[in-house]
């Protein structure tokens, strides 16, 4: 079960893993509907509780 | 008298578990670093050894309703089951003098999880934080859930009720493994039901724990490792599962637990390993029968890490593949071969509803009439447009929130950045990287080729995606690794803190907004129901219109059965076959036709109806209606549809 120690990558290899990375998470956040929905959701359900407890 | 069964059988399964599994593994000779990664190996021991002595009791106690029919299925005969089995384990002791030296099993820290405050052992505390106040979200409302009310309750309920662990109803949802109901009808038995509707978050600190072992297979990066776990167990789709008392979570975890005993068993203790890991297998059956795709996975791993993992001496690991493979399975049927020959015997198909075509008529299986599990293409729809159209989903959700923004930064990255590796250069850890990315793809595979593309059941790859994905943080460079670990945990908790909130809203809107304390409030229903004399057998006939289909009835099935748990229920499927016309259409209101005799077979007392339903009356019957709700007690508004409660006169 000890894992053996590998060549790790790259310093090149590494910055394509990381951007592309950040590449996925902007896609993401931009091109997910489901996603904005359920933060609108839940932006709205937060206003109607402050609406009620009238603060 | 429950109570203290319960309670006396949950304490002999631990500490006989604790007994037994000094047996299995001695931590002397892991060939784990002896920084403490021991401890959590020993965790997962006790683990699969305790579960595995909770449920399989009731199973022989099912065996033996199934074969003399006698319905001795409750926690008093499997007290004295396990009772029996500890004497003649602890007399096998004193005449063989084998007893082992005592182990700590549970420690106040497993010393791989180091409590320095790096970026893992920060996020790995925050996902602690986060699970107890899901917990405590958990036991302030009542069971939530369509599967969960549908039948894995149900049939909890009705199992502790008759004693028995035969078919509730033939329907096909209602004839899988029942692992799950055993649990939970089990914890009806003596905890209330508040606290039972948390009866799954266990099983996501279950699957942490495996994740985290598991990981330590392919890196020993602890800051990697705790990334990727947390980010696995945070997934939307995950902590969903972990909500609501459905066997999703409770069958991946064990899977889970299963690849890890899978690989972590090493020199000659692989066999031990091995037993473990069927073991955890068939219980992963038991919860939930879809990880049989995984399972048939594992088993052929077992047998391909003794085959190739030999020196290259092939003479040598065939038969020690076929030695391993044949403890595996046994192994995974010792834990599991109680619903197999259930199904066989009841309904003519030990995979039940499972139905190939072409080899299960050579076999002479039944098909189910009301079901098929392949080519169900339009529940797809829900989530995409077209088959295509999943290459991009990760990225592209609609409808509700699965995978989250952590699965689409780093699992496909992931297996992309593996297979790569694997294919050049770099030799260590190939094998179990490999096993990994072929657990995932096999996995994956059978679920599109399957049809039923719902992503739930694709769960089963989560516990291979995330040593993957561990690997991959672990292999990057110091500065582009910075980066990406903060990438990665800003996903984890953008995800992780939507179901929080989602969590938190709904706990406000059930306590402050409105009043859902109570049980026929929360469930909305006449409160008459929790006041029927004990035992009253209630024929659900309501068909909700509020989604166009069955799934609002079928989830009517558990709240029938009152605060207390003591009427009887009959559920819609059931009504359907028993009083309508056409009765495998459960999608469209039905006309009923209700007889005396038809009545009389199942006792009926009374009927819950919902709304304007077409009922055709025998001569000799009356319905006196004894309690109805029109409105709102969440809302204060006046139902769409009156949920009504019909006592049964039988005339003559």
């Amino acid at each position: 079960m000890t894992p053996k120690q590998s060549g790790k990558a790259s310093p090149a290899e590494s910055t394509v893993v990381a951007f592309l990375g950040c590449l996925s998470l902007a896609v993401y956040l931009l091109g997910n509907a489901a996603f904005q929905q359920k933060i609108r959701l839940i932006l709205n359900n937060i206003a109607k509780v402050v609406e009620r407890l009238g603060w | 008298m429950v109570i203290v069964s319960s309670l006396i059988y949950v304490s002999l399964a631990f500490l006989f578990a604790a007994r037994i599994a000094r047996y299995v593994e001695p931590p002397t000779c892991l060939e784990l670093p002896p920084d403490g990664g021991s401890r959590l190996h020993l965790f997962l021991v006790w683990t699969v050894v305790a579960w595995s002595l909770f449920l399989v009791p009731f199973h022989f106690l099912g065996f033996v309703d199934l074969a003399l029919g006698y319905r001795v299925v409750g926690p008093g005969y499997a007290c004295l089951v396990l009772g029996a089995s500890v004497i003649a384990f602890l007399l096998w002791e004193q005449v063989t003098g084998s007893r082992r030296k005592p182990v700590r099993f549970f420690s106040p820290r497993f010393a791989a999880i180091k409590p320095a405050p790096t970026l893992g052992g920060i996020l790995l505390g925050l996902f602690a934080i986060g699970l107890l106040f899901l917990g405590f979200v958990r036991i302030t409302g009542y069971p939530i859930r369509l599967e969960g009310l549908a039948y894995h309750l149900p049939i909890g309920v009705h199992t502790f009720q008759t004693g028995s662990l035969g078919i509730w109803d033939p329907a096909f949802m209602h004839t899988y493994p029942a692992n799950q109901s055993l649990y939970l009808g089990f914890l009806l038995g003596w905890l209330p039901e508040q606290l039972v509707s948390a009866a799954n978050i266990p099983f996501l600190a279950l699957l942490a724990l495996a994740l985290f072992g598991l990981s330590r297979a392919v890196t020993q990066d602890f800051d990697a490792i705790s990334l990727a776990t947390v980010g696995v167990v945070t997934m939307p789709i995950v902590m969903q599962a972990s909500e609501t008392i459905e066997s999703d979570i409770s069958g991946i975890a064990l899977l889970a637990l299963s690849a890890y005993f899978t690989l972590a068993g090493s020199g000659t203790h692989r066999r031990g390993c091995y037993v473990l890991a069927g073991l955890a297998a068939g219980l992963a059956f038991g919860f939930k029968s879809l990880h049989l795709v995984g399972i048939l996975f594992l088993a052929a791993l077992v047998a391909a890490r003794e085959y190739f993992g030999n020196g290259g001496d092939n003479e040598q690991g065939l038969p020690r593949a076929a030695r391993s493979f044949s403890l595996f399975v046994a192994a995974s049927l010792a834990a599991s071969s109680f619903w197999l020959i259930r199904n066989y015997i009841e309904l003519g198909n030990p995979l039940y509803p499972v139905f190939i075509p072409h080899i299960f008529p050579i076999l002479g299986w039944a098909e189910p009439p009301d079901a098929s599990i392949v080519g169900n293409l339009a529940t797809q729809l829900a989530y995409v447009d077209s088959g295509w159209e999943w290459l991009i989903y990760p990225w592209r959700e609609r409808g509700s929130v699965n995978l989250g923004p952590f699965f689409a930064v780093a699992a496909p990255l992931s297996i992309v950045y593996a297979a790569w590796r694997l294919s050049g250069r770099g030799r260590a850890n190939r094998f179990t990287l490999s096993a990994m990315s072929a657990g995932c793809l096999v996995i994956t595979a059978v679920w599109w080729l399957l049809g039923d593309r719902q992503p739930r059941y694709a769960m089963g790859a989560l516990g291979f995606l995330a040593p993957l994905i561990a690997w991959t943080l672990s292999q990057l460079d110091r500065q582009a690794r910075v980066f990406f670990n903060y990438t990665v945990v800003f996903a984890t908790l953008l995800g992780f803190s939507l179901s929080l909130f989602s969590s938190g809203l709904d706990l406000v809107r059930r306590t402050i907004l409105t009043d859902q304390s109570a049980r026929h409030m929360f469930y909305e229903y006449p409160p008459e129901i929790n006041r029927l004399p004990a035992g009253s057998v209630i024929v659900n006939l309501g068909f909700d219109h509020r989604d166009g289909g069955n799934h609002r009835t079928r989830a009517w099935n558990y709240p029938l059965f009152g605060k207390a748990l003591t009427n009887r229920v009959v559920s819609f499927s059931e009504a359907v076959r028993l009083f309508s016309a056409n009765p495998y259409e459960t999608q469209a209101a039905p006309a009923y036709r209700l007889t005396v005799e038809g009545l009389r077979t199942i006792k009926a007392t009374h009927l819950f109806v919902i709304g304007a339903i077409d009922i055709d009356l025998e001569e000799g019957l009356s319905l006196i209606e004894q309690d109805r709700l029109d409105l709102s007690p969440v809302t204060k508004t006046l139902l769409a549809e009156p949920r009504v409660l019909y006592q049964i006169r039988y005339v003559n």
